[in-house]
């Protein structure tokens, strides 16, 4: 009753405002735009060897940008959390809204945010999702997100992105995919791990082909990224690239063009995404000119990666 | 009572100064009385005056003044044996002598009061009717100061009973009030009423003989009616002046000459009233109840006056400016206003001063200090108001920015820097108690409001975070007074703040501060 007495007193004086340390709490569990990156890294200017560029790196350059940037976008719907203050509060959950969708009139926008502590009263899981509606029907989740630990950078997470839902809203993009996309990431030990998984849509997304792409960041700055790419002939290139920090890699190269053949081929690159080695038992890559079996290069110029 | 006036007023036109004639004035102001009592707040400003109305009109040579405030009784004693040596000198070398001693302060139980100090009164008596001066005159201004008149001889009449002759001799006591009786200040008149009415006798008005001379019996005639006047509708009631009238041989005491060089301000025989003479801070210096016929004179030192006259529906003001010779004031050439534009209504009403201080904020709780609430720096200024609300009680208005960098520690995450701004003011209620002279302490209230903003360096993901609530509290301070109008200030409060974002919390903080504060008018 006191504080009842005091909270309408003050209330009536305009008091509060949004000093909050659990607020910056659970903005912290939410990954911030960028925080889920692939980062491949970049080479020295090309000094091409006989061999000629390894295309295997500069598409997984190409394919780090494309999953980066669908990335952010994904991660920017979070930003209706750390744009603006919670509307409501509670020791264990935040609510944002519901807001009046800018981009698309008749949608409104609410966020929650729920956590769960452990007995010393650290934070055992964060639980948030982004919701939509379009009144008078049902609140329908757009993200779901579930984080275990105190902040993004270093706790282990996932996401899914309810495409089909924004379906249903009417507020999905035509590139958008056409079912549930799966964000896991885990920052909390060597190598930190980033998997974005397209599997379920046929088409992809973001311009990318059906997909479990993979990442792995080591402390030492090398890392490791899968990835598929067709090549528009009817083949479908899946890619484990593994490179140094100063983007000197190898690679093996899963060929296949159901049912007609499957290739693995290995290659290897030094910093400047020159080639080194080659080795293809099909004899696919314009290097080898159709002879089969084919191997190029030193191995020993490969690098050591572990 | 018409036939005593007139009798007094017959018998100062023997009053007389000559050219051998050495005086000796003895003036003390002590606004502290030691436990039990209340500091004055007039006592030793009327000390100047009377001072100051000596030196320049009643034929005191300055190095034969001691003006002593805020000293006790052994200093004193001290002052009075020196001046007596002087006039005992002075004598010897065929001078008549007269030595006044003036008093402003407490006293009780038969006792003058000087801080924690005791004069008996007997023994100021006895020291007066010993001084080695053909004329001693006492003139106390003090809470039942009349017990000193307990004697043959002692009065409590209008006016003296003086015959006509020369060269007296003797002792004289006036006291401001009888001996069961308070002595009254006036906060519209920024002093006692006896001693208020004392000077501006002194400096003309109880000249009724008009012969530009004012002596003993005038001046005590005019305190009296004019003290027992202004009294008449106070709270405590008619302050009644007595005196002892011990003078031999015979004639009056000239205490002030209305020389035509010290200038002043002549009112016209044409006009009557009561006129009220401001100084440019608008306190009353004199007042002059003019009746009907006959000029007044009011002897003036050099300056800018502003003279006012009260009627039924208006007020009549008049800038003068006095240099060494007489300006008229009349009613014709003063302007007419509304009764709330008195000027003396700037006297009466606040005394302001502005603090300037800088210092420290901290929250008692551990949680909160750490996190929301981090110790800030504070700069800030205060206006205050005193002289106001009587009873010593003043307020004021104050304004603080500051605030600070930190870094918050928030469980299973990375130190995150901070940086906080804080905005706060409020109003305050407070009443003073001086300690000394100098030193004063003071306690009370105050209401505020309360804003912090803080942000997160190389945190974009953090957005920025804001608090304004009002936070109440106490406070107390102490106050040394370095001059006429400036203080250093410490001052302390203690504060409650409801913080209700995160959680329901009641949250205490303190604030230390040390300043200079600037009063835009005299203390």
């Amino acid at each position: 009753m006191r504080f009842l007495i005091i909270s309408a007193l003050i209330a009536a004086a305009g008091c509060g405002g949004t000093l909050s340390n659990d607020d910056i709490a659970f903005i912290e569990a939410v990954p911030p735009r960028g925080s889920l990156h692939v980062e491949v890294p970049a080479g020295k200017s090309q000094a091409l060897s006989t061999l000629g560029t390894a295309t295997v790196y500069t598409e997984a350059v190409k394919i780090a940008s494309s999953v980066n940037a669908g990335l952010d976008g994904i991660l920017g719907l979070l930003d209706v959390i750390r744009g603006v203050p919670p509307t409501t509060r509670s020791e264990f959950s935040r609510t944002w809204g519901p807001f009046p969708d800018k981009e698309h009139p008749g949608v409104q926008i609410r966020a929650v945010m729920t956590r769960q502590l452990n007995a010393d009263g650290s934070v055992y899981e964060y639980q948030y999702s982004i919701n939509a509606r379009r009144p008078p029907g049902a609140e329908l989740p757009l993200l779901e997100g579930t984080f275990f630990g105190a902040q993004a950078k270093n706790g282990a997470g996932k996401l899914v992105i309810r495409f089909e839902n924004a379906q249903t809203l009417g507020t999905a993009k035509p590139t958008d995919p056409q079912q549930a996309m799966f964000i896991n990431y885990d920052f909390t030990s060597d190598p930190k791990t980033l998997e974005l998984d397209l599997g379920l849509n046929a088409a992809g997304g973001f311009g990318l082909p059906a997909f479990n792409y993979g990442y792995a960041s080591y402390a030492d700055g090398h890392g490791r990224f899968d990835y598929g790419a067709p090549d528009g002939k009817g083949n479908l290139f899946t890619a484990q690239t593994s490179f140094t920090s100063t983007a000197a890699g190898r690679a093996l190269i899963d060929v296949t063009h159901p049912p007609f053949f499957e290739d693995k081929i290995v290659e290897c690159w030094d910093d400047t995404a020159s080639l080194t080695y080659i080795n293809d038992p099909g004899g696919l890559l314009p290097q080898c000119n159709r002879v089969a079996p084919c191997v190029l290069g030193d191995a020993a110029g490969c690098p050591s990666i572990p | 009572m018409t036939a005593l006036v007139a009798l007094s007023v017959a018998a100062s036109l023997a009053g007389t100064t000559g050219p051998a004639e050495r005086r000796f004035a003895l003036i003390v102001g002590d606004s502290q009385g030691g436990a039990g009592t209340r500091p004055l707040r007039y006592a030793e400003r009327d000390a100047k005056r009377i001072h100051a109305i000596l030196t320049r009109l009643g034929g005191v040579r300055e190095e034969d003044a001691r003006l002593l405030t805020g000293v006790d009784a052994d200093a004193l004693r001290l002052a009075f044996a020196e001046l007596s040596d002087k006039a005992r000198a002075a004598k010897a070398a065929g001078d008549t002598t007269l030595f006044i001693l003036y008093y402003s302060g407490h006293a009780r139980d038969g006792d003058l009061r000087l801080g924690d100090s005791r004069l008996p009164l007997e023994e100021l008596r006895a020291s007066l009717r010993d001084a080695p001066a053909d004329v001693r005159i006492g003139l106390l201004d003090s809470c039942q100061s009349g017990a000193i008149t307990r004697s043959k001889g002692a009065r409590l009449a209008p006016a003296f009973d003086v015959a006509h002759g020369t060269s007296p001799h003797g002792l004289v006591l006036i006291a401001s009030s009888s001996a069961d009786e308070e002595s009254q200040e006036s906060d519209e008149i920024n002093a006692s009423f006896f001693t208020h009415y004392l000077a501006s006798g002194l400096l003309g008005d109880a000249d009724a003989s008009g012969d530009g001379k004012v002596t003993l019996a005038e001046a005590y005639t005019y305190a009296y009616a004019r003290t027992v006047g202004g009294t008449a509708e106070t709270r405590a009631g008619s302050q009644h002046p007595v005196y002892l009238y011990d003078l031999g041989g015979a004639g009056d005491v000239v205490l002030t000459e209305l020389s035509p060089a010290s200038g002043g301000l002549v009112f016209p025989s044409g006009d009557e009233g009561v006129y009220v003479v401001l100084d440019p801070s608008r306190k009353a210096i004199a007042e002059v109840a003019k009746g009907p016929g006959g000029a007044r004179r009011l002897s003036l030192a050099p300056g800018r006056y502003t003279v006012k006259k009260r009627l039924a529906d208006a007020v009549l003001v008049g800038d003068v400016a006095v240099d060494t010779t007489w300006t008229e004031v009349s009613d014709l050439g003063m302007s007419r206003r509304p009764l709330e534009q008195d000027p003396q209504k700037g006297a009466s009403g606040p005394r302001w001063g502005l603090l300037s201080s800088i210092g420290g904020q901290r929250f008692f709780d551990d949680g909160a200090r750490s996190g929301l609430f981090p110790p800030a720096l504070l700069g800030g200024i205060e206006l205050s108001a005193r002289d106001d609300l009587g009873h010593q009680l003043a307020y004021g208005f104050d304004l603080a920015v500051g605030g600070g960098s930190t870094t918050l520690r928030l469980q299973g995450l990375d130190p995150i820097p901070a940086r906080f701004l804080e905005l706060g003011g409020g109003a305050s209620l407070w009443r003073d108690v001086g300690l000394t002279d100098e030193l004063t302490a003071s306690a009370g209230a105050r209401l505020a409001f309360l804003y912090i903003a803080r942000n997160f360096p190389g945190h974009a993901e953090l957005p920025n975070q804001s608090f304004f609530t009002l936070t109440p509290g106490i406070e107390a301070a102490f106050s040394y007074r370095l001059g006429e109008r400036f203080s250093a200030v410490a001052r302390g409060r203690l504060n409650y703040l409801f913080y209700n974002v995160d959680k329901n919390q009641s949250l205490g903080f303190a604030e230390l501060a040390i300043g200079v504060d600037y009063a835009f008018s005299d203390h």
